[in-house]
């Protein structure tokens, strides 16, 4: 083959071939570890969403199928939220300098794992809520995804699962409206303290005694929100409103 | 002033710095190993091998700045040729062989022959094996067996970590054996 030397020399010099500069590939990596940091703390976020819509249930259904409860309540947009971003950081981290020379199955645990122990600093400092919070106020899209599979998943009394917004309150018994519109007297057969609040959503745990709702356990609907740490006593709105 | 026998890295550090003349020391190193891996690679691409040859030292020029000692120069240039080559071999869908595989780009480690005839025979029969074997695997057995490039090396110029490439080689390696077994070739596979 013939010297390519001259022919290349020349064509770099005909097209003015400049070298792009340093700043410009360092640009691109920065970009990639942006776009890391950004999955992996969204991805905190969104597990964080997840802890928070679980964590509190644990102790109202344990004992009652919760690993069958707890799959069929997660709500499935936080975790698909969650894998995406999981996949997306182990992406941007395949593509670093040298990301491919560690496997994808172990940059996909670490990954996951960065944002699983973010997701749980998060719940601990109620990020997550905040941004919980700001997402159902702004984002129909989210509202109607998150609220719609939680309520489906919350009004199965068949199941044992009942939950609407309170219509009144008394030392035994509690009426509620459930989300698909029925109203319901709700027994507090395990002599678990009733709502102080007279407004608002609830969900209890129980089964249909009759034409009733026998409930063990009770819980706001709400997710606890910053006010349980900041606000005081730090066992969460759920016990404020109970009066504990 | 670039010289004959600096390394690649220093040359690169050159051309980085400004100095093109260390372009051309790159050139002369690399053109005849570049053409040699794109005519074992792809069997479609003689009228074209100037044409990437020339892409790819236009962009090692452009792109030097981005290249860094934690890699073999060596292995950035063979990932550059590799990707130019790869991205040519798709645009098109339909390709004739019109550069088979000769017994001069065989190394001896590979195949010993007994006499000229045989060696083309058994280049005729290693290229008919390699049209079969599946893409990933094509490239690994190129770059290890016909190159003879480590797997650290084959893994940067793949961009595919290690365990990922001491798999592909296995299963080349079992690809050509099972082919070869068939076809009642003798190659030296095992040491590799």
């Amino acid at each position: 083959m013939k010297d390519l030397t001259e022919q290349i020399l020349a064509t770099a010099r005909a097209r003015n071939l400049k070298q792009i500069p340093r700043w410009r590939f360092a640009l691109a990596r920065g970009i990639l570890a942006v776009l890391l940091f950004v999955a992996i703390l969204v991805g905190a976020i969104a597990f964080g969403l997840l802890l928070e819509s679980l964590w509190p249930d644990v102790g109202v259904i344990q004992g009652r199928g919760f690993k069958q409860m707890a799959i069929g309540a997660l709500p499935l947009l936080l975790l698909s939220f969650f894998i995406l971003l999981s996949v997306l950081g182990a992406y941007a981290f395949r593509h670093f300098r040298y990301g491919y020379r560690i496997r994808v199955p172990l940059i996909l645990t670490v990954v996951l794992g960065l944002s699983l122990m973010g997701g749980i600093a998060t719940y601990q400092m109620n990020l997550n809520f905040l941004m919980h919070r700001s997402l159902m106020q702004n984002v129909p899209t989210y509202r109607m995804a998150f609220e719609g599979q939680r309520r489906t998943f919350w009004v199965n009394p068949q199941a044992g699962r009942l939950a609407g917004e309170l219509l009144s309150v008394n030392q035994d018994t509690i009426r509620i409206r459930d989300f698909s519109g029925k109203e319901w007297t709700v027994l507090n057969t395990a002599n678990t303290e009733t709502p102080s609040a007279r407004s608002g959503s609830y969900r209890f745990v129980g089964a249909i005694c009759g034409a009733h709702f026998c409930a063990e356990a009770m819980r706001p609907w709400d997710f606890h929100g910053p006010q349980g740490k900041g606000g005081g006593n730090g066992k969460g709105m759920h016990r404020q409103m109970m009066g504990k | 002033m670039a010289h004959e026998t600096e390394s690649d890295e220093n040359l690169a550090a050159r051309l980085s710095r400004g100095e093109n003349a260390a372009l051309g020391v790159i050139i002369r190193r690399y053109q005849d190993p570049l053409a040699r891996y794109i005519r074992r690679r792809c069997y479609s691409c003689r009228s074209e091998i100037e044409d990437i040859l020339q892409d790819v030292f236009l962009r090692v020029f452009s792109h030097i700045r981005e290249f860094d000692n934690g890699l073999s120069f060596s292995a950035w240039i063979y990932r550059i040729a590799h990707n130019l080559m790869v991205s040519r071999i798709r645009k098109t869908v339909v390709r004739s062989v019109e550069d088979p595989l000769d017994e001069t780009l065989i190394p001896s480690t590979l195949f010993r022959a007994d006499g000229p005839h045989e060696a083309v025979e058994f280049a005729k029969t290693l290229q008919a094996i390699q049209e079969r074997m599946p893409t990933k695997l094509r490239d690994v057995f190129v770059l290890r067996f016909l190159e003879e490039k480590d797997y650290t090396e084959i893994g940067d110029i793949l961009k595919e970590n290690a365990n990922t490439v001491a798999t592909r080689i296995r299963r080349a390696r079992e690809f050509v054996a099972g082919e070869a077994q068939r076809l009642g070739l003798r190659m030296a596979l095992e040491n590799k």
